[in-house]
């Protein structure tokens, strides 16, 4: 992981130095609403329906134990006992007040952690693959890039005052874990025919009212060059991104007034402009990011463990749960263990204090301290020993952690919706819940198989529903909450924007009409055809069929 | 309207002449963009000139200009609006631009030091402030990440 030193630690400190001189200026009157406001978010702070919200970053989505028992601390001390993990790898506290944020932040610092970027028109947490450097499936960890990113769009002079908020998503797997296509920028690490390493770019993803895929704009920037290619785009958009109407706003429309050659070609003049383009990054300071993502000190193991084996044999619920949320790891004899934050009835990606702190200590028993944070609000332990993984699921069922359905039909992505936010339009959490009820039983989980369903309480998609296999979106009609039902989304290395199936339903109509969707598809899936496969085989259509014929 | 520069109030030299309102016979005038480009007899002007570009323009446009001009004045019309902080960029470090840099508008003591490793020396205001807010805010963060660029070159601190 890496290490704040001495350098990162006095800059996180007289960042919330001057932040606390801010809120000072702000209590005093010497700041007035419209000028804070900028101020406040580009540290994270939000004005919500019913207190401020905290949201913290974590940077591509890697986490210490130390660092979680903190954000245990402070969902204790601060909001009412738990934190809400986001679909950006961020953790949001709700309920602080302004003048506590400062010793938040304070706090934060101490564990090399921050809120800088979280929020506000200006380049945001950069995301990740929550199983970099450690997955069976990666060309190359893309962390030290997502890191190298991070600092070089902290506080950046040029970049901070954008026409609309920036996501940038790093991965460096074949399988994109990251939903790159959805983000104003997309890195994609690819080997080229000489065998270097280089960046695929993509620009112009996005969800939000306008939910557009990214397009490739350079199939292959060298690494030492990725900066100063940043830097091309953030100019172009910086001083062409349309400022007349905040809905326009993104790089997306951008790309999309100007045409993708046009974008491109400006992009490239601007590029060409750069001098030195490979000295944005010193030798020497790369290598010493690079030193921190090494591999850890992995045991030579065996890549079967025959104590595995026997427990899987001997317990059904431990098998279950291998099944569906353990992955392949890169080493031999280790393995990627998931946890879900999903647990039937509950709120996507919340967390209590007490479960923190139980993931912190799994984490230090059993995954040499690490844990991640996935767009998915789940967490990960990404270094387990295969013959830990019963000790470690016993721990995991102790804390009422071991819900086995990472993928299944249950594990729902949602925004906090009505709930807590300001911009919703209808509550998205009940919905939530109620589906995971629905859905609850293992046996017609597992018979279902693969399915994403993401819900956001409005057209701002903080819930992904256009990326959901089956998305879900909240609405507002004459003063009562109605949800828009959409098919076929899809991150991932096929990305797809998901359709709108017809007219919307009730809070109570919502769950049925899911149902007789799901069941629709049991009833027509070919063999091994998973929900996506099927609907992009046969459309809409069935669908719609069985959804409105009962109405 | 008052100037700061390196956080102290100083005289503004500089004489704003808006449209085509007749030059003085010399001294330091601060003319519009469109005025710069059209007008010949600017270049028998016997003294300093200085442009004040729209937001809207692109910065290497001035690339002709750069050897002419002492002054380029950008705007901020609001807190949140950022594209002069790339024209200053484009114009100090890709064009070479010795002169003074000016931000006018409204800029703001927060956006001070951001300002500054743009290119910006001076920050005209509307009204006195504390020079004590912009001399805190400018030196709030001595820590930078992009730590050359205020010289042009690297991004990464080293």
């Amino acid at each position: 992981m890496y290490r704040y030193d001495e350098f990162d630690h006095q800059f996180v400190r007289e960042r919330t130095e001057q932040f606390r001189d801010q809120v000072r200026r702000r209590l005093s009157g010497e700041l007035n609403e419209d000028e804070f406001r900028p101020l406040r978010l580009m540290n994270g702070v939000y004005l919500q329906l019913h207190a401020y919200m905290l949201r913290v970053a974590i940077p591509y989505g890697t986490l210490s134990s130390r660092q979680m028992r903190r954000l245990a601390d402070l969902a204790e001390r601060y909001d009412k006992g738990y934190g809400h993990f986001t679909t950006r790898q961020n953790i949001q506290f709700n309920w602080p007040k302004l003048d506590d944020v400062p010793d938040m932040l304070a706090a934060l610092a101490e564990v090399e952690m921050h809120a800088i970027q979280t929020s506000g028109n200006c380049i945001r947490n950069v995301t990740a693959d929550h199983w970099a450097g450690v997955a069976a499936d990666e060309i190359e960890d893309p962390r030290p890039w997502a890191e190298l990113i991070r600092q070089w769009s902290t506080l950046h002079p040029e970049f901070s005052y954008l026409p609309r908020k920036f996501k940038i998503a790093v991965t460096g797997a074949e399988a994109d874990r990251a939903a790159v296509a959805f983000h104003d920028i997309g890195l994609r690490l690819k080997r080229n025919a000489a065998g270097e390493t280089g960046f695929e770019v993509l620009v112009g993803g996005g969800m939000g009212r306008t939910p557009m895929l990214a397009k490739t704009i350079n199939a292959f920037v060298p690494k030492d060059r990725i900066l100063a290619y940043l830097e091309a785009v953030m100019r172009v958009y910086n001083l062409s991104g349309r400022r007349d109407n905040k809905y326009k706003a993104r790089i997306k429309i951008l790309l999309h007034e100007e045409g993708d050659a046009a974008f491109r070609r400006r992009v490239e003049a601007e590029f060409q402009r750069i001098e030195n383009p490979t000295h944005l990054v010193p030798d020497k300071e790369l290598e010493r990011i690079l030193a921190y993502f090494a591999s850890p000190a992995y045991e030579a193991l065996p890549e079967r463990d025959p104590q595995l084996a026997h427990n899987l044999e001997a317990n059904a619920a431990f098998r279950r749960w291998h099944e569906i949320n353990v992955a392949a790891h890169k080493q031999p004899g280790y393995a990627i263990v998931n946890i879900s934050l999903k647990p039937v009835g509950g709120i996507p990606g919340d967390a209590t204090a007490a479960e923190m702190r139980a993931v912190a200590d799994l984490a230090d028993a059993f995954s040499l301290g690490e844990i991640r944070v996935s767009h998915a609000q789940n967490l990960v332990l990404p270094h387990v020993r295969k013959r830990d993984l019963v000790a470690l699921w016993h721990g995991l069922v102790k804390a009422g952690l071991a819900t086995a359905n990472v993928g299944l039909v249950t594990d729902i992505i949602a925004c906090p919706g009505l709930d807590y936010c300001t911009l919703a339009t209808a509550r998205s959490i009940p919905i939530a819940q109620a589906l995971s009820r629905r859905f609850a039983e293992a046996e017609r989980q597992s018979a279902i198989g693969g399915l994403k369903i993401k819900i956001s309480g409005c057209i701002n998609a903080c819930g992904h529903h256009h990326a959901g296999h089956i998305g879900i979106l909240g609405l507002d009609k004459a003063g009562k909450e109605y949800y828009q039902v959409t098919l076929g989304g899809s991150e991932g290395e096929h990305p797809s924007i998901g359709q709108i199936i017809g007219p919307g339903f009730s809070e109570t109509e919502v769950v049925d009409a899911i149902e007789r969707i799901v069941n629709t598809y049991l009833g027509l899936r070919e063999s091994g055809e998973s929900f996506l496969e099927a609907y992009r085989r046969v459309g809409a259509a069935p669908f719609k069929e069985t959804v409105y014929a009962a109405h | 309207m008052p100037l700061i520069r390196n956080g102290a109030y100083v005289e503004d030299g500089w004489t704003r002449i808006e449209g085509e309102a007749p030059l003085p016979d010399g001294g330091d005038v601060l003319i519009d963009w469109s005025r710069l480009k059209e007008d010949a007899s600017l270049r028998v002007f016997d003294g300093r000139l200085g442009v004040h570009l729209p937001n809207t323009v692109d910065a290497n446009e001035l690339a002709p200009f750069v050897n002419r001009l002492a002054l380029v004045a950008f705007e901020f019309p609001s807190f949140t609006d950022g594209r002069a902080f790339s024209q200053a960029r484009v114009l100090r470090h890709q064009l070479g631009f010795p002169g003074e840099i000016r931000a006018t508008g409204n800029p703001k003591a927060d956006q001070g030091a951001y300002l500054i490793r743009c290119g910006i020396d001076t920050f005209e205001i509307r009204g006195m402030q504390p020079l004590e807010t912009w001399r805190a805010a400018i030196g709030s963060v001595t820590r930078v990440y992009q730590r050359t660029y205020a010289e042009g070159a690297g991004t990464t601190r080293s």
